[in-house]
């Protein structure tokens, strides 16, 4: 089948799937509830797509704005709440370890940054139910990035370097990653303009304090640091990029970016985010990018950081829906297998696969990326 | 009496559930339904001790039925509660 036909396709079967994504993103009613009724094989597979994109509490909250008659089969419908208590829970639970590790760190002198996940999660309206991932901590110097790896190990913990350079641990049953990088970008002439850009920027303390529900913890001592408005979004769409150009990505992460340009309007400049952009060879990339979060998910143009045109951004959607989350639903996918070999021979052949994206938008960006994975990964073996 | 925190109502339009969110295993898990009267109740008495009195009461209020009915399916509804662990005592 050619990629047009296939793309028409796609885009018929998962009418439902988008409506509903974009129904419970925004908390507003669905637009068009043409695509619906629906039956029960199909209501399965908006159910399966889902959880394989990780946005199941999204499409969740959606399903409170459908008529009544037009709901899910009672089986299905007990099952995804019964998924949204789950979701519930491990949200509890992860920023219970957030702030465990975060008073450990901070007891030992060391003062981490939260990156992504739960601060991505403070974006929603309902917070708890976006699906949580491994905690993210970045640190500014390489002394406390240093120090903080070493303190885990004294406690006993198996630390783990990645490919990647960052390191990784299992913290009470939650993955915990450390970056000694915010922004995911390896172009390597940029290194210099990033660590001046971060330099400029203030850390900012009260993320959490806009939704009483996303708060971690009001009775700690400690308050949780988050990057600003615009190094957040630099961050969020760095990281969705390097994913998209690299490992596949999933719907989840641009469900954050839109939130984020949601929220984080008038809190930025957006002249200010489109020089970064440029300077940092984004523009076209994120002329894609924005192009997906306004057609496919519903962001209103209002919200984006500048005026631009828009792209088809077919491309984008099928290498999310070919990949799922972070890659981990592409059929050659083996979570399991750990080897050399095998990990290389997955990310070669998903480079391959998402070669239209980097040929049109990034391409130095994915060569750097490439090379430094490579040179992870022999440094690994 | 008090009800078990440990479970979780959700409403989506007319369909109302209660879920034990202390079970791990996605097919393990036990769930309630609840008619609308029983899920107002829920949502309402979070955190709060009642009796089958106070309960029958607020019945007659929301509903206007005879008190004596509304006690006699409040006392029901909470014996079956306290069977099934979703109420304490």
């Amino acid at each position: 089948m050619g990629a047009g036909r296939r793309m028409m396709e796609y885009t018929k079967e998962y009418t439902p799937f988008f409506s509903l994504l974009r129904s419970g993103l925004w908390e507003k009613d669905l637009i068009d509830l043409s695509p619906f009724p629906i039956s029960q094989e199909e209501w399965l597979e908006v159910y399966t797509r889902s959880c394989r994109q990780t946005v199941q509490g999204i499409v969740y909250r959606g399903l409170s704005y459908l008529p009544s008659q037009l709901l899910p089969p009672e089986e299905l419908l007990v099952r995804w709440m019964v998924e949204s208590v789950r979701l519930e829970e491990n949200n509890k639970r992860t920023n219970k370890e957030i702030m465990a590790l975060y008073t450990f760190f901070v007891s030992n002198g060391v003062h981490p940054i939260l990156k992504k996940g739960q601060a991505a999660a403070a974006l929603y309206e309902v917070p708890s139910l976006r699906v949580c991932g491994d905690i993210d901590l970045y640190f500014r110097t390489k002394e406390e990035y240093k120090c903080a790896n070493l303190l885990i190990a004294r406690q006993g913990i198996e630390i783990h370097r990645r490919a990647d350079g960052s390191y990784d641990y299992n913290w009470h049953g939650i993955e915990v990653e450390h970056h000694a990088t915010l922004v995911d970008l390896r172009n390597p002439f940029l290194s210099a303009y990033l660590k001046k850009l971060l330099q400029g920027n203030d850390f900012d303390e009260n993320c959490f304090s806009e939704n009483s529900s996303s708060k971690i913890d009001e009775s700690s001592l400690y308050k949780i640091e988050v990057p600003s408005a615009s190094i957040t979004l630099l961050m969020f769409n760095a990281h969705i990029m390097k994913h998209a150009l690299l490992s596949g990505i999933g719907l989840r992460q641009l469900c954050d970016m839109a939130r984020a340009y949601y929220r984080f309007s008038g809190l930025y400049q957006g002249e200010e985010l489109r020089l970064i952009y440029q300077k940092t060879g984004m523009m076209k990339w994120s002329r894609l990018l924005h192009s997906f979060l306004t057609e496919y998910l519903g962001l209103e143009k209002k919200y984006l950081p500048y005026e631009q045109d828009t792209v088809p951004a077919e491309k984008l959607l099928e290498a999310i829906l070919w990949g799922g989350n972070f890659g981990q639903h592409a059929g050659d996918y083996n979570r399991k297998e750990r080897g050399y070999f095998s990990k290389k021979n997955y990310m070669i052949k998903s480079i391959y696969r998402n070669r239209r994206i980097s040929m049109d938008c990034a391409l130095f960006e994915a060569f750097c990326w490439t090379a430094e994975l490579i040179c992870g990964q022999i440094h690994e073996s | 009496m008090k009800i078990n925190e440990n479970f979780k109502l959700r409403i989506i339009k007319d369909h109302y559930f209660i879920v034990d969110s202390t079970q791990k295993e996605e097919n393990m898990v036990d769930v309630y339904k609840l008619n609308e009267a029983a899920a107002w109740f829920w949502s309402t008495l979070s955190g709060k001790e009642f009796t089958a009195t106070m309960l029958a009461e607020c019945l007659c209020d929301r509903y206007g039925i005879a008190y004596e009915r509304a006690l006699a399916d409040v006392e029901t509804m909470l014996e079956d509660w306290l069977k099934w662990g979703l109420a304490e005592e």
